[in-house]
């Protein structure tokens, strides 16, 4: 059994439920920030996408992963990013539940034991007037924002040969 | 009720008039002093800098579909890009030559962003109030109104 560490948090693992202590990461690509310079917050930073966000929009759990590691769950951007951050307490105080989804390593990425979903946010309900009120609130929820992160150096295997 | 500043443009100039406060685009007496140590003067000129850097960054965005792709965004529609411009210039007529209320508080450019579909969002706020301008890749405008991030006001509106 592998435990993970986290802050005011002595054991976490990956399918425990989410505390309202914790603080998730979700890591926006440029294009979704208001732009710049200097670079804000945009409400798109929580727009689910319109097929890949079925069961709900992606978070990183901060007991399980880093700003930086959040912002290198990606395999093709060229492009920066940033990573906010959310006290989890905020978000469910908006009416929304947050679920552990740990995800598998794959050939591109490492396994992400601290993913989550937000279910209510997703690519079914992305224009429902509500949700657009969601992701407004989400934006004035976010007590950091980390960044911005150069895309991720991605070795070849010729590279490593 | 917001109040239409031109029915036939279909951009709001955020007058609100069954709220006790009053939003506005744009300065009032905007246009005729073009002394820099005019506040609404200086508001409207930091608005336009920031239509024109919105302006340049769809540009972009419509050069580059493969890099939004790699970020995993659809990229934005001809016609989303195109319905963009002509709403930035609307709002640089409004920003430069209307008269707005003194009372009227003025809104900030916040910038542009895409959303995840390749909608473009503009993005208007000053205090409690928000206002957005998000246009669908089909080039229909929907206007997002908030108020203290609560969503007050919402309606599409056609080319």
């Amino acid at each position: 059994m592998r435990v993970y560490p986290c802050t005011n948090l002595s054991t976490v693992e990956p399918n425990d439920p989410i505390q309202p202590e914790e603080i998730v990461l979700r890591r926006v690509p440029e294009a979704q920030m208001n732009g710049g310079p200097p670079f804000n917050l945009s409400a798109n930073a929580f727009d689910p996408h319109p097929t890949r966000d079925t069961d709900g929009l992606s978070v990183y759990r901060r007991a399980f992963h880093t700003p930086q590691e959040a912002a290198d769950f990606r395999t093709k951007s060229k492009s920066r990013a940033w990573v906010a951050e959310l006290p989890v307490s905020a978000i469910t105080a908006l009416g929304l539940t947050i679920e552990p989804k740990p995800l598998d390593a794959t050939a591109d990425l490492p396994a992400q034991p601290g993913h989550a979903v937000i279910p209510a946010l997703n690519s079914a309900d992305r224009k429902a007037p509500k949700v657009d009120e969601w992701k407004q609130q989400l934006v004035a929820a976010v007590t950091h924002v980390n960044g911005p992160f150069d895309p991720p150096i991605v070795t070849s295997p010729t590279d490593q040969a | 009720m917001l109040t239409l500043d031109n029915p036939t443009t279909g951009i709001r100039d955020y007058s609100i008039s069954a709220a006790s406060a009053h939003v506005a685009l744009v300065p009032s007496a905007c246009g005729a002093s073009a002394e820099r140590s005019d506040p609404r003067m200086e508001w409207a000129l930091r608005f336009d800098q920031g239509l024109k850097r919105a302006a340049e960054r769809i540009r972009v965005w419509s050069r580059d579909s493969a890099s939004l792709a790699d970020d995993g965004l659809e990229a934005p529609s001809r016609e989303a890009i195109t319905r963009a411009f002509e709403i930035i210039n609307e709002m640089k007529v409004l920003v430069m030559d209307r008269v707005a209320p003194v009372t009227a508080t003025l809104l900030n450019f916040k910038g542009v962003s895409l959303g995840s579909g390749g909608e473009i969002s503009l993005e208007l706020g000053s205090g409690p109030f928000a206002v957005t301008y998000r246009i669908e890749p089909d080039g229909t405008a929907t206007e997002l109104f908030f108020c203290n991030n609560q969503l007050f006001h919402r309606e599409q509106f056609a080319r």
